[in-house]
């Protein structure tokens, strides 16, 4: 009985600061949010604390006319859209130049991994904004590309690159991409090459060892490199502030727009909610089909 | 180049060196080696002999640095693994995690292209073939260590080999279990006739399997031979002393006498062996005696010997002798039968007789 306490108490004091986190800094704010959804805006920003009210998720799908109509306004729906679409090109851009990348590097002899590793991660030694900022020296009409395509006489007047969906793609990718080669990598390190010469033994070329073998083993690397790109790159707010300009928003600058200068803090409350509710359901729709993935091969 | 026919492998010179940090390595230092269709055919030697290096060869998985390998005939340079009639049992079993059993069996046969039906039927040949009937939908992670070892067997002979190669499979096994798999593996060489070439350093595993055996040691094979040949027979102090326990004599041939020769014992003594005739008179030699093939005696004719330590075990009885003043014992294995005369004691003076036919000449 004694033990038993003991054990009860020692797993306790191990989980307390986990706990304590989780509840603290993300539980509790969360509530706070699903709170602050539900509530009357305050005119001059905050809320109306006690006056409940479902007006900001109506907000979300519809609008009212001057006659206190509800009339449908996909605007909002459409940014929606728009993010998704780029996160999951941003995802797909990254696992195509990702996996090569990990798979390039797990072949190295061992004394170069970590050399490689280490200049994976160098872009985060520099802050995300200063990286942004980089990139619009590069896009920008009178930046580097335009101003080397036109030297080399590819082109007579500059090409818009800045503030379109390809620089914001462009941005994120560049962002995430360690993201995705990270554990992409550690599944394919760990891969046990003899499974590898066990495939070329039974008649496998090169090509069928590669998709029967070493990709199906590095399922679980390639599943979470694309969940770490593809949640950030939804919620960006960053990259699509600066290399999009104002024609090209994510959800993340609606939401900041919301409780900064909209003043309208339960819609971006609930906002973000819903954008909550989405990933859950991408997430769930993704694990569904990955745990069958394996078997089907 | 010629090839010899029945061959179902021939080397010829082959020769692989690798680069390690300390400077070239050579694995495998001109072995010509022919291994005939149908045989089980062991490569046998201590850990780092290069037998491991010959079957990646064999494989495909190293390229050679120089000689030639033939299989069946063909040329095999720059044939890449997955061209090659042979298929092999790894160590390691290297068994497809993500697969179940049934689609590990039927890897190979979907690289080649087998139509789906003809597959399934295989498969189920296969596992009962290794008798894992019905465990087709298991993952490779849900069985034992034994059953892995047959699943693996099972995916190498689906594609029906010309040759299977065996790396060390028996040794993750515990004792039981490595009996019965040996017995099991000859089993399944006699019904598929295929020819198994069989690595391991285990000498009495070589020695129960074998058709053949080839013992290597630093990239040389030393000696090829039917089992009987390799032990009762060793041409060098190596295979000697590898081979199962083997009392070695230092010598000198004294004289011949008709087909006798006399040898003078560096520890003092004589001993008399077959006359092999490739040593001249005055020349030293060295003597391989197995400690079953001596006999110990009370009195008569024989080396006088003092008998220093016995050992028990069960079936039979070790005898450490100290004959004349040869620093290392000479050890003689008595079987415990009823009726065969009482044991000797420690510290007892006996006579030591050895018979010619038991007295092999060692070439170096």
């Amino acid at each position: 009985m004694g033990g038993g306490m003991g054990r009860l108490l020692r797993r306790s004091l191990l989980l307390g600061p986990a706990l304590f986190i989780i509840g603290f800094f993300m539980l509790l704010p969360l509530f706070l949010m699903g709170y602050v959804s539900i509530l009357e805006r305050g005119m001059a920003g905050g809320v109306q604390w006690g006056q409940h009210t479902v007006e900001a998720y109506v907000r979300f799908l519809f609008e009212r006319d001057l006659m206190d109509n509800l009339v449908v306004n996909i605007d909002y729906l459409r940014i929606f859209a728009r993010s998704f679409l780029l996160a999951l090109s941003t995802t797909i851009i990254a696992l195509l130049i990702g996996l090569p990348t990990a798979f390039y590097m797990s072949l190295q002899p061992a004394r170069w991994r970590n050399l490689l590793i280490f200049l994976v991660t160098i872009p985060f030694w520099t802050n995300l904004l200063v990286r942004n900022y980089a990139w619009i020296l590069l896009l920008r009409d009178s930046g580097l590309i335009n101003g080397g395509l036109q030297w080399l006489g590819l082109s007579s007047e500059p090409i818009r690159l800045l503030y379109t969906p390809f620089a914001v793609g462009v941005g994120l990718t560049y962002s995430f991409l360690p993201f995705m080669i990270l554990p992409i990598y550690a599944s394919l390190e760990k891969i046990d090459l003899r499974l590898v010469e066990a495939a070329y033994d039974l008649g496998a070329s090169k090509w069928q060892a590669l998709r029967r073998i070493v990709l199906p083993l590095a399922m679980p690397g390639i599943a979470a490199g694309s969940i770490l790109v593809f949640i950030p790159s939804l919620g960006a707010y960053v990259t699509p502030e600066l290399l999009g300009g104002s024609r090209q928003l994510m959800i993340g600058n609606l939401i900041q727009g919301q409780f900064g200068a909209a003043r309208n803090w339960p819609f971006g409350a609930a906002l973000a909610f819903v954008l909550l509710a989405l990933v859950l359901l991408a997430m769930m729709l993704y694990a569904r089909r990955y745990r069958r993935a394996p078997g089907q091969a | 180049m010629q090839a010899t026919s029945g061959a179902a492998i021939e080397t010829q010179r082959l020769t692989k060196i690798f680069d390690g940090p300390g400077g070239e390595v050579r694995a495998l230092d001109g072995v010509d080696l022919i291994i005939r269709e149908n045989e089980f055919f062991t490569l046998l030697g201590p850990s780092g002999c290069g037998k491991t290096t010959l079957l990646r060869l064999v494989a495909g998985f190293e390229q050679p640095t120089s000689g030639e390998l033939l299989l069946e005939g063909q040329p095999m340079a720059h044939r890449p693994p997955h061209r090659r009639p042979v298929n092999t049992v790894f160590q390691s079993y290297a068994l497809f995690p993500h697969m179940s059993v049934a689609e590990n069996v039927a890897f190979g046969l979907e690289m080649q292209r087998t139509p789906r039906q003809d597959i399934k039927a295989r498969v189920e040949r296969m596992l009962s073939l290794v008798k894992l009937s019905g465990m087709g939908e298991r993952r490779p992670a849900q069985l034992s260590g034994g059953q892995q070892q047959r699943v693996a067997l099972a995916r190498a002979l689906a594609n029906q080999p010309k040759v299977l190669l065996l790396d060390e499979p028996l040794s993750a096994l515990d004792l039981k279990l490595r009996k019965d798999m040996q017995i099991e593996l000859k089993r399944l060489q006699n019904e598929t006739g295929i020819t198994f070439v069989f690595v391991t350093h285990d000498q009495e595993e070589a020695l129960t399997m074998s058709d053949r055996i080839a013992v290597m040691n630093e990239g040389q094979v030393l000696q090829v031979g039917s089992p009987t040949e390799i032990y009762e027979h060793p041409t060098s102090r190596f295979v000697a002393d590898f081979i199962g326990e083997t009392n070695l004599l230092s010598a000198r041939l004294s004289r011949r006498d008709g087909s006798r020769a006399i040898f003078d014992l560096d520890g003092g003594g004589e001993l008399q062996g077959q006359d092999d005739g490739g040593h001249q008179e005055g020349a030293a030699v060295t003597l391989a005696v197995r400690p079953e093939r001596a006999e110990l005696q009370r009195d008569g004719p024989g080396l006088p010997a003092r008998v220093e330590q016995l050992v028990y075990f069960g079936t039979d009885t070790h005898y450490r002798l100290r004959l004349g003043n040869d620093p290392t014992p000479f050890v003689v294995r008595r079987q415990n039968r009823s009726g065969a005369g009482g044991g000797f004691a420690e510290g007892e003076e006996v006579r030591l007789h050895i018979a010619p036919d038991a007295v092999r000449v060692l070439q170096d």
